[in-house]
Parts: C-alpha cells; structure tokens; sequence
C-alpha cells in the first residue's frame, strides 16, 4: 500500500522533533504554527495508519484532527496571542539549553518506561508509544517551565498530541464516538483556557502566570 | 392510599417551599403561603402517622426511577417511621401556625423567602429521611436536614455570632455523618444491600466484633446529632443562634432523627448485641443528663439553658434506651419492651414540651428583643397567655404531675428499677438503682432550673424597660403555643393513648407489644413476668393523680380564703423603709449559687470581682461581677484538638505556594518518578 508502516517512522520523528522546536522557540506565534505543524503531521500519520490498514474511520478521524487541532484551535490561540498586544518572547524559567537537556532525558525516560510494555507490541507501536509518552512529559515540562499563559495552552496540546499519538499506533484509535468526545472536551477546553487567558491578562496586566502567586490568600 | 397521604406530605412540603422562594417579592405573602403549606402538610403527616400506628401495617415503595444497584425499596414506613413522623408533624403543626406570627418580625430584615424554602425543605427532609427505605435515601436526606438547618441557624448572619455558631454546627455534624456512612458502608459490604430490610436479614448473624464496630459508628455519629455529652458542644451555641420557631422543630424533632437512626439500626439492622452495649448507652445517658442540666442551670440566655436542657433529655431518652439493650442482651425482651416504651414515649413528649418552651423563649424575645434573664421579669402580668404556656411546659420539663413529661419518667425509673430485680447479674442489680438515683438527681436539679427560669422571667417586677414594655404576642403564636400545651396535659393524664400507639412499634422491634404496660382506661399497669414465679408488677393512675391534685389545689385554696381575712389588701410589703426596685430582686445568678457551689468540683466556675472604691475602702462607687463556667469539654477535648488540626494544616501550607508552575510541577515530578518506577 500507499508508504505502508514503513512511512510510519519518519513521521513519527518529525513529530518528536516539533516538540523540540517548541520548546526552543522564542516567539509565540511561532509556537502556534508549531502546534499547527504538529497536528498535521498527527493527521497525516492517522492517514497512513488507516490507509494502511484498511480502517475508514482513522481517516475520518485524520480530517476531523486537521479542521479542529490545525485550523480551529490555533485559530483561538492566535486570537488570544493578537489581543494580548506585542509581547511575544516565550518567557521561562529555565534557559533553552537546559529545556533540550531536560527534554532529552525525558525522552529516555519514556524509552525506559515503555520498554516492557512495547515488547509486545508491533513494529511500529512500539516506537510509536514511546513518543507519545515523551510527548506527554515534554508537554508537561513546557506547562511547567514557561510563564506565558499561552505557553500552558500549548504544552496541554501537546500532551494530548501525545495521548492521541498512543492511542493511534497502539489501538488505531479509539472508538468514534470516544475520538468525537475527546475533540469536543479539547475544543472547549482550549476556549476556556483562551477566556481565562484574557481574564489574567484584564486583572493583572499580563498573562505572566507567576502573578497568580498574589491571588494566595 | 396511606402512601397516596406520604406523597401528599412530600408534595405540599416542596410546593410550600418553592413557592414561598418565588414569592420572596412579596414577604408577608411568601411568609403565609410557605406556613400553609407546611400546615397543611403536619396535618396530613399526623393522619399518616396515626392511620399506620393503628393497622400497624407497614406501606412501602419500590425505587423505580432512583434505582441503584443494591435498593428496591425507596421509602418503607413501618410502624417505628410512622411514629417519628407523627411526633415531626405534631410539632410542626404547632410550630407552623406558631410562625405566623413569629416570622413577621423578619418582614423587611431579611428575606422571607428563604426562610419559607429552607423550613419547608428542613421538615421534608427530615419526614422523609425516618420514612427512606434504604441506607442511601437515608444519608441523602440526613443530609439534606443538616443542610437545611445550617441554612436557618445562620439565618440572622448579619450577626457575626451566629455565623460562628453555624460553622461550629456544620463541621460537628459533618464529623458525625462521617461515622454514619462508615456505618451505612460497612453493612453494605456485609449485607450486599442499601435496603434496611435486607440489612436486617443479614445484620443479626453478623460476627459480634463487626457488630459491635457498627454499634460505636452509630453511637457516635448520631451521638453527635442527638447532643450525647462529649459531643454536645454545637447544641448550646446553634440553638440560640437560629429563629425561635427553627430551634423548637431542630431541638423537639431534628435530635430525635438521630435517635430514630440509632433504633433502626441497634434494633432493626443488629437486633441487638451484648449486654455492655446498654451499659455503655445507659452511662452516656446518664452522664448526658446530670451534666447537661447542671450546665443549663448556668445558663442565664433563655435559649442557651433550653439547648442543654435538650442535651439532659437526650440522656433521659438514651437512659431508657440503655436499659431496654441490657434486657435485650440477657434474653428478656419483654422488659427490654418497657425501656423502649419510656424511651420512645419520652422522645414525643420532649418534642412537644422543648418545643413548646422554645416557642415561649421566641415569644418573650418577640416581645422583649432580648434572650437575657436577667433583664426579663414581671412579664406575668403583660403576657398572661405565653406566660401560662411557658409555666406549663416547665412543670412538664420538671417531670411533675399531671403533665407528659411525668409519665416517661416514671416508666423511665420503673425501667432502671427493674434493672435491680431482673435475673441479671450482681453488679447490674446494684447498677441499676444508681442510675435510678442519678434520674432523680436530674429530676429535680431540672425542677430547680424552671423555677429559675419561669421565676426569674415571669414574676416580681420587670428589670429593664424593654421588659416593662413588653406586649403579650399575637394570637397564631399563641395558639401555637396552646396546642402542645394541651398535649403535654392531653397525654400526662391519658398516657394509655400514645402507649397505645407504641404497641405496633414495641410488637415489631422486640416482638411484645407495649399494651401490657397499660392496665386500663386511666391506668399505667406494666405486668411483666420475669421468672415462671416472679413478675414485675407496678401501678400508677396518672388520671386520678390529676383529680386528686385538682381537688387538693382547690381545696387548699379553699382552706386558706377561710383562714386569712378575706378580701384583698392592697398595702406596701414590709420593705425596710425603703421603696421596692427591681435592683433588690434576686437575680438567675444568684439563684443558682448553691447549686453552682455544691456542684463547684463539676462545674469549675470562675468569677471575677472588681471594685471601684469612692473614699477610703468603705464606699463603694460601683461593683463589677463577672462569673463564668469553665467550658470543660472545649478546653480539654475540642481545642487540643483544633489546636493539632491547625498546625498539621499549617505544615500544609508550604506546599500551598499559589505558584500555578509549581502545582504543575507537582505533577511533573510525580508522573515522572511513577514511570521510571513502574518500569
């Protein structure tokens, strides 16, 4: 068929490698396109699983993610990014040197943790979970080391790339109706994330999440 | 058709309180829909309650659209429900029509409303969790009773007092719902079931260690509802803190939910245990009761010495609750039936004459604007009416003859008595006279105190101006007020009638009927055998009682007309010279200086004296005294305690850093570690 698993590993990687390039970015629109980036590489991967296999519905499932991941949802966080006004660096509280290194081990740590697990699992799963694994401790390290509020919205689709990502290529995917379930929790999710966002940004001046530190009673 | 009557009860309760909300807009007529409706809803409860007392039958409902797995019946009224509810809707009848009245003082100061919601909820809640069929429904609406009543003691919350005084309501009766679900969960696991019948099935063939597990968890979780001393300490602060009408439904009734929990599950559920059991309960009891009046004997705020008055007849009820579990543990349940009937008997007439009294103290409030004795007096004369109700629900109180309170008593001693004859062992035999005696105590240390009480309130002259003007209370808070002082009278001279309704509860806990308590018409009669050769056989007559103290009433009135000269004079009483002024009378405080002196080992009083001096040290300016009772029970028990509570949470807080980073990282480390050691 059409690339096969074997068409599976790059994407794979690329995949890997966005969450790098986020955490190394300096602006947060490029953040944003990052994000978009990712989630057509998460498309794409859904498609050749599907196609591979012969399963109509990660296809479906494929579109559904580039409407909602790559247009929907950056269309929200791009909104947030264009209200707050210019400040755009990524502000953090570890340097981007020490991000890769961190990143780096916790790429390992997903290795190690997975290593019995993927044992059972096909050739592609088992790298496939791997990295969502790493995916989902990158995305935690961006919520936990970046101040920007919109940082936190970005590492928390990160971390669900990552869930998405494991349930994929271990399972093809979860049931549609479950897949529709999750779409919908994100998509609100991120909305309430974005109106929080504003609402930082009105009381306090900035969406420097460090300042909630005063809301301490 | 008697469930068709349940669901009226409900229904109207939650109109009546739906309505009233939308209403609020217009307050008088939010206050006089939300009563009708709880009115209407009391009359149809004591209906129900009679109707089931009299077949006996017990009338249930399937759970249909609230099935969970592990319930079948939703509501299940059995004889012992139906009671409750009879004692609820007498009580609320009374105190519904009471508040018409009463609640008008809110008009324009707080929002009506609410108070029409909540107290209609309150009573719903409290009807329907004695008729909940199963373990579920039931902590559903125990819960929904506390909550409703942590919404009306905080009612006034303008008052930083009362808002206090519900926050230490709401965690005592948080911290004893904690035990009930323990309770409730671990007769799930071993029954498999929610419903109390199923419970039932199981719950006497449990391993005793279990049972007697389940026995703490209920003693203490509804121990603290019912006010048992140690865990007394939210009565005498939320009592006075809620509306007078809230604290007669939560003082008659909403303690006696607890008690009903503890029947229905020692009785019902357990069938009992091991004689300890009651011994244990019986000491509570006792305990409860002699403290708790020498506590209300301190008391100068009206409502304050009502709450621990409350505390004092919980241990009266768990007095005879205790002997009636020592019967059962050795085997007699005929005599474990008499313990019931004195506790079970006992628990309707505290819910009509504490509520009567709470009514009176809201009355007197409602004329005065003040809960204080010491400025009250002289309000005989000004408010006849409450003044006669109030008398009667002391002499009730003070378990004298011809009234209610009397009757339970007795059969309360006979119960302890009994103890002492009954072919138990040594030590029990000498027991039970001790207690006995410690009922007597309580007794008249509970004389003593209404005597103050109505003394102090009622008669020689007013002490303060607000006194002075005070007004006797609208008619609806009087008749009210007269419904259950008829009843308290109704069922001292003819107690056979509720003993008589008891005989369907006594037949279904213990399988004897309370009947054979009764002799006759006027007379109480308990004809027991203990032995093939030897019964308990003791008689009272409460109805020639009351004719015999009529006419001794009368005719002492008689002799003393014909020896003194007739006619009034109207003079001066020998005064020294001087012009009588209420600064002469005798004050509560000082009233009860004997009793706070005998008692001073118990009671730890303190006072403080300060004198401010004119000229030399003979002339006194002014006098300041200052006299207090160690809060024993908050000092050793609950502040250690708060004390431990708050420096672990203290401890706590290091990790509270608000740093939203920080919480994630939490997470982080937490997830991370999780991985590599699951690995």
């Amino acid at each position: 068929m059409f690339l096969g698993n074997s068409g599976v590993s790059p994407v794979v990687t690329l995949i890997l490698a966005v969450c790098f390039l986020v955490l190394g970015a300096r602006r947060l629109d490029t953040v944003i396109r990052l994000v978009v980036f990712q989630a057509v590489l998460l498309a794409l991967l859904t498609g050749i699983l599907g196609l591979a296999n012969g399963i109509g519905e990660m296809v479906f499932i494929a579109g559904l993610t580039l409407v909602i991941k790559a247009g929907l949802i950056p269309f929200i966080l791009k909104k947030v990014v264009d209200r707050i006004g210019p400040r755009f660096e990524t502000r953090s509280y570890v340097n981007r040197k020490m991000s890769f290194l961190l990143a780096g081990a916790l790429v390992m740590v997903a290795y190690l943790s997975t290593g019995r697990i993927a044992q059972t699992l096909s050739a592609p799963g088992r790298e496939i979970l791997a990295t969502a694994i790493a995916m989902l401790l990158i995305g935690l390290l961006v919520m936990v080391t970046r101040k920007l509020a919109v940082m936190q919205i970005a590492g928390f689709l990160i971390m669900e790339n990552g869930l998405f990502l494991a349930g994929v290529g271990t399972t093809h995917g979860m049931p549609l109706v479950v897949e529709l379930g999750i779409f919908l929790d994100m998509l609100i999710g991120v909305l309430i994330m974005g109106i929080l966002t504003f609402r930082i940004q009105s009381s306090f001046g900035s969406i420097n999440t460090e300042k909630l530190r005063n809301l301490r009673g | 058709m008697t469930i068709l009557l349940f669901y009226l009860v409900l229904g109207l309760l939650l109109l009546g309180g739906l309505f009233a909300y939308s209403l609020q807009g217009k307050p008088r007529l939010s206050l006089r829909v939300g009563f009708s409706f709880a009115l209407g809803s009391a009359v149809a409860g004591t209906v129900l309650g009679i109707i089931i007392l009299l077949t006996g039958d017990t009338v249930y409902t399937g759970a249909g659209f609230a099935s969970l797995p592990g319930m079948n019946r939703a509501f299940l009224i059995d004889p012992l429900a139906a009671f409750f509810i009879l004692v609820i809707s007498l009580v609320s009848l009374a105190v519904s029509i009471f508040s018409f009245g009463y609640a008008e003082e809110y008009i324009g100061r707080h929002n009506l409303g609410i108070l029409g919601l909540l107290y209609n909820l309150f009573l719903l809640a409290m009807v329907a969790l004695v008729a909940s069929g199963n373990a579920f429904f039931f902590l559903f609406f125990w819960e929904l009773m506390s909550l409703a009543s942590y919404g009306l003691v905080v009612y006034d919350h303008r008052d930083s007092h009362v808002r206090r005084a519900g926050f230490v309501y709401i965690v005592m009766t948080h911290i004893g719902t904690l035990f009930i679900f323990l309770a409730f969960l671990l007769l799930y696991q071993a029954a498999g079931s929610f419903d109390f019948e199923h419970m039932a099935q199981f719950g006497r063939q449990l391993p005793a260690g279990f049972k007697t597990g389940i026995f703490l968890l209920v003693t203490v979780g509804f121990g603290t509802k019912a006010g048992i001393i140690p865990l007394h300490i939210w009565l005498p602060k939320a009592h006075p803190a809620a509306p007078s009408n809230v604290s007669a439904l939560m003082s008659g009734v909403m303690l006696k939910t607890a008690i009903y929990g503890f029947i229905r599950v020692v009785w019902d559920v357990l069938g009992g245990g091991s004689a300890w059991w009651g011994i244990f309960i019986l000491s509570l009891g006792a305990v409860s009761a002699l403290l708790g009046v020498m506590y209300a004997l301190m008391q100068h705020d009206i409502k304050e010495l009502l709450a621990y008055h409350s505390v004092e007849n919980i241990g009266i009820i768990l007095m005879g609750l205790g002997a009636a579990l020592i019967f059962q543990g050795y085997g007699l349940p005929a005599l474990a039936m008499l313990g019931l009937v004195a506790a079970l008997f006992h628990v309707l007439n505290h819910a009509l004459f504490k509520a009567l009294l709470f009514m009176g103290a809201g009355a007197i409030h409602h004329a005065t604007r003040t809960r204080d004795m010491e400025k009250m007096g002289g309000l005989l004369k000004l408010m006849p009416w409450t003044g006669f109700f109030f008398l009667v629900g002391s002499i009730s109180i003070a378990a004298l003859p011809p009234f209610n309170g009397f009757v339970s008593e007795w059969l309360t001693f006979q119960s302890l008595l009994v103890l002492g004859s009954a072919p138990l062992s040594l030590k029990l035999n000498i027991l039970g006279p001790v207690f006995g005696a410690a009922l007597a105590l309580t007794g008249a240390l509970a004389a003593v105190c209404f005597v103050k009480a109505f003394g102090i309130q009622f008669l020689a002259q007013p002490r303060s101006t607000q006194a002075a003007k005070a007004k006797e209370v609208p008619r609806s808070m009087l008749i009210g007020m007269g419904i259950l002082a008829v009843l308290c009278l109704g069922l001292g001279i003819f107690p056979s009638s509720a003993i008589q309704l008891l005989n369907p509860v006594t037949l279904h806990l213990v399988g004897y009927g309370s009947v054979q308590a009764l002799g006759g018409y006027a007379w109480l009669n308990p004809q027991i055998p203990l032995l093939p050769n030897l019964s308990y056989h003791t008689t009272i007559a409460p109805f020639v009682l009351f004719v015999v103290l009529a006419f001794g009433v009368l005719l002492v009135y008689r002799v003393v007309k014909w020896l003194g000269h007739g006619g009034t004079r109207i003079d001066e009483t020998w005064n020294c010279g001087g012009t009588l002024s209420p600064k002469m009378e005798y004050t509560a405080t000082s009233f009860a200086k004997p009793i706070r002196i005998i008692f001073r080992r118990i009671l730890l009083p303190k006072r403080v004296v300060e004198t401010e001096y004119a000229l030399g040290s003979h002339f006194t300016r002014s006098l300041k005294y200052e006299g207090a009772v160690k809060p024993f029970f908050e000092d050793i028990l609950y502040r250690p305690a708060q004390n431990v509570f708050l420096k672990v949470s203290g401890k706590m807080r290091l990790l509270q850093s608000g740093s939203i980073h920080l919480y994630l990282g939490y997470l982080f480390i937490t997830l991370v570690i999780l991985l590599i050691w699951a690995k």
